[in-house]
């Protein structure tokens, strides 16, 4: 795992730094400490990182801008933070984990297995998805996402009315921080539980969701079951 | 522009209107004065022939076939002043009715009455010298018994003096009419209410307004009107004092001066109300002022100065009243019509206007001032409760800073980090940030702090961001007075400003404090600058939340008398805040 450390006090970031050495062992493939944000973002082309933990102070235009060029990157963020009135604003903007100042070892731990367990969830609920488009940042409301569909470092949102928007993160990481409304039904779909209408069984052991607005989607076999007993 | 097109024309039309009117009265005043007043008493069929006057003293001048021929015609309004003894003699026939039963005499003189060659009756003894003469009342009326008033020419002769007349002319006025005792009894009964009326009114609003001003913070424009209306009081109750009280002649002279300076000082205090009101330019307040009494000044020496300062003071209130409603102020126009109403009635009869008319002509001006008065009044309690809450807010905002979750959780953050790596380190920031907390708290509820107080915070905060920043950050002060008092956490303010918007190059950094004392009103000029370069912030506002306390604190402090500029210099952000005297 590569992790940037984005802490303008120095004996923070360091603490930081040693957690992370600490809990994630040989896990950690390359750590970085940077002062701010807007000086690192640029170097994330060359070299990407699946974590940032990010120290911002959301109050002000400024802060929320920096939040969301953060959570529209292919990585996970983690805002370690003393601003904990803005705890909530943050997980609707998509982060994985909001750690309050000061923190404890124990605390950067839950954070950092939120990334790293397969099951991993947001800790909050995000209501917007940030999307990069024509070098700006647009917010995707998530009550407009009707399913997403890996493709694959990438993921695609498909919206309620048929448009489609790129996403940096994997199919992984955007499952992480939907609510729990989503499900995935198959390796490359994630799709709005409320959207479903049937599930219909195809030639050749295939299986296919009907959503409510005709479309169908592919069933993973391991999913199958699962999705069968729960539509009865 | 073309909406206050009529308003410009009105101020032409009247102050052209009002320079005509005012040369004509001068010039003609005297002539309208003949005959004034209660000349209409007298019935149009009494006819009275030319008087003749000499000057000595002879018992036998009274008798009514004494050949006075050839003494000189007499005019009544131009008698010898302080001159000894003289005599006058007229003739008086109405020859349709018998002739009134009274006489009616008015002048700063002591005399005796003959009719037809019997002494009727006087107001004191005239003399050869002032010893001599024994002084009476300034007005009386003198019954003229009904078997001396029969038909035929009568012959009035009147023996006089006027050593006690205060009145520097060499020449005295006098009327002597005759008028039916009870209607000018009358007369003077119902003349006497309006002067009264107005001088009741004037009092109260005088009291009033000195109430108003002990209450309403001591607010100068109030003190101007109440002096305004103490003027109007004087000179009403010298109108009114010559209906209720009997003076002796030589009084006169005061009563008039009375009359004529409280009328000046009430221009005066109407421009210097005016000023205070409009808020006017002291330039312009010492020129509004200067130029009546220059005017008062020219009339003196032409003879007659006491009607031209109150006519300059009006027609220049007027201007600038009309000044400042172009200029938007909306409580001038109010002042302005009042103006325009007693300006035009001033100068269209100026006797009649501290007399009976005095509350009539009057009230528009008292009026228009009234209202603007009230709503600058409403304006500063608006300001000061707007300040108080402004104070409230302020204090907030410093126990805000001196609570800041964000700093403080940062520093425990750190604590936590180096308590058992170092701990000896870990207690010089606990130190360090207490001392901070306990500093601040002294100052909270202060407006003004001493710089040092204020400095001593400011390095508090540097000592515990070395220890979180792994720099050493110190503060130059050169030529600062540390006894001088400003707002308190402004130059804490600026630092903290300093760490979120600048990054240090590293090792050490050092924010600059420089004093200077300033010969303007301004009086110190603070230079503040924090070091390192500007970080990338693109969507920085000009404005956070730290200045606008800094600007809050020194507007609640220094109202209009401070300014703040800052901007980019060589190694840093400098700022300069510049501070006038403390209320």
């Amino acid at each position: 795992m590569k992790v940037l450390i984005v802490e303008d006090e120095p004996l923070l970031a360091r603490r930081l730094e040693r957690f992370c050495q600490e809990i994630l062992g040989e896990r950690l493939e390359a750590i970085r400490i940077a002062n701010l944000f807007s000086e690192a973002s640029a170097r994330l082309d060359e070299s990407p990182i699946d974590l940032l933990l990010l120290d911002l102070n959301l109050h002000g235009r400024d802060g929320m801008d920096l939040l969301q060029r953060a959570v529209a990157g292919s990585f996970h963020t983690v805002i370690v933070s003393a601003n904990t009135d803005q705890a909530l604003r943050a997980f609707e903007f998509g982060v994985i984990d909001f750690v309050p100042k000061p923190f404890s070892k124990e605390r950067i731990a839950q954070a950092l297995a939120r990334v790293t367990e397969r099951d991993g969830r947001t800790a909050g609920a995000a209501k917007f998805l940030a999307v990069k488009k024509y070098g700006k940042v647009e917010l995707v409301e998530i009550d407009r996402v009707l399913y997403v569909e890996g493709a694959g470092a990438y993921a695609e949102l498909v919206l309620d009315d048929g448009k489609r928007e790129l996403h940096d993160k994997t199919l992984e990481k955007l499952h992480a921080l939907l609510p729990a409304g989503f499900e995935r039904i198959h390796k490359s779909y994630v799709v709005r539980w409320s959207a479903v209408k049937a599930l219909h069984a195809q030639e050749g052991s295939h299986y296919e969701v009907e959503l409510k607005n005709g479309l169908r989607l592919p069933v993973g076999r391991s999913r199958y079951k699962e999705i069968r007993e729960r539509l009865g | 522009m073309l909406s206050r097109l009529p308003l410009v024309l009105l101020l032409g039309a009247s102050l052209a209107t009002g320079v005509g009117a005012a040369e004509r009265s001068w010039s003609n005043l005297q002539a309208q004065a003949k005959g004034f007043y209660f000349g209409r008493l007298v019935p149009p069929t009494v006819e009275t022939s030319e008087a003749r006057r000499r000057e000595g003293d002879d018992p036998r001048w009274a008798a009514t076939d004494w050949d006075d021929t050839a003494w000189p015609v007499a005019s009544f309004r131009s008698l010898p002043s302080h001159a000894g003894i003289f005599w006058i003699r007229f003739h008086l026939r109405d020859l349709s009715a018998p002739l009134p039963d009274a006489l009616r005499i008015e002048g700063t003189f002591a005399h005796e009455i003959f009719w037809d060659g019997v002494l009727l009756g006087g107001n004191g003894h005239p003399g050869r010298n002032a010893q001599e003469e024994r002084t009476g009342p300034i007005t009386y009326v003198l019954d003229v018994p009904a078997e001396r008033r029969g038909p035929g020419e009568h012959v009035v002769a009147v023996r006089a003096s006027s050593y006690r007349d205060a009145f520097p002319a060499p020449t005295m006025p006098v009327r002597i009419m005759p008028v039916p005792a009870a209607s000018y009894h009358e007369f003077e009964r119902r003349s006497s209410i309006l002067p009264e009326m107005a001088l009741g009114a004037m009092l109260m609003v005088t009291l009033t307004s000195l109430v108003m001003w002990l209450l309403a913070a001591r607010q100068r424009v109030l003190l101007w009107f109440a002096a305004l209306c103490l003027c109007a009081t004087f000179n009403q109750a010298s109108g009114s004092a010559q209906y209720d009280f009997v003076y002796d002649y030589q009084w006169h002279y005061a009563v008039v001066l009375v009359r004529w300076y409280s009328a000046d000082l009430l221009g005066l205090c109407l421009l210097a109300l005016l000023i205070v009101l409009f808020d006017l330019p002291r330039r312009s307040g010492w020129v509004l002022l200067a130029l009546p009494l220059v005017g008062f000044a020219l009339g003196w020496l032409k003879g007659g100065g006491n009607r031209t300062l109150l006519t300059a003071a009006l027609l220049l209130a007027v201007v600038a009243a009309g000044v400042t409603a172009w200029r938007g102020r909306r409580a001038a126009w109010l002042v302005l019509a009042g103006l325009l109403v007693t300006t035009a009635m001033w100068l269209i009869d100026p006797i009649h206007f501290f007399l009976a008319s005095f509350l009539r002509d009057f009230s528009p001006t008292l009026l228009g001032l009234t209202a603007a008065i009230a709503l600058q009044v409403r304006q500063a309690r608006r300001r000061a409760r707007d300040m108080e809450l402004t104070a409230a807010r302020m204090e907030i905002e410093l126990l805000k800073k001196n609570l800041q979750p964000h700093f403080l959780v940062n520093t425990l953050a750190v604590v936590g980090e180096i308590i058992e790596a170092d701990p000896a380190r870990a207690v010089r920031l606990v130190d360090d940030l207490a001392h901070g907390v306990r500093t601040m708290a002294r100052m909270t509820g202060e407006k003004l702090i001493p710089l040092e107080q204020e400095l001593e915070l400011c390095r508090a905060h540097l000592r515990v961001m070395s220890i979180r920043t792994g720099t050493t950050w110190d503060l130059e002060v050169t030529n600062a007075d540390a006894a001088l008092r400003v707002p308190p956490a402004v130059f804490l303010t600026l630092i903290e400003n300093g760490f979120a918007h600048q990054q240090g190059a590293g090792g050490t950094g050092k924010f600059i404090l420089q004093g200077e004392s300033l010969a303007s009103q301004r009086q110190v000029r603070f230079t503040f600058v924090s070091p390192g370069r500007a970080k990338e912030q693109p969507d920085r506002p000009a404005g956070g939340t730290g200045l606008r306390y800094v600007k809050a604190r020194l507007e609640e402090s220094f109202p209009r008398r401070w300014t703040f500029r800052d901007g980019p210099v060589a190694g840093g952000w400098q700022t300069v805040i510049e501070l006038g005297a403390e209320t």
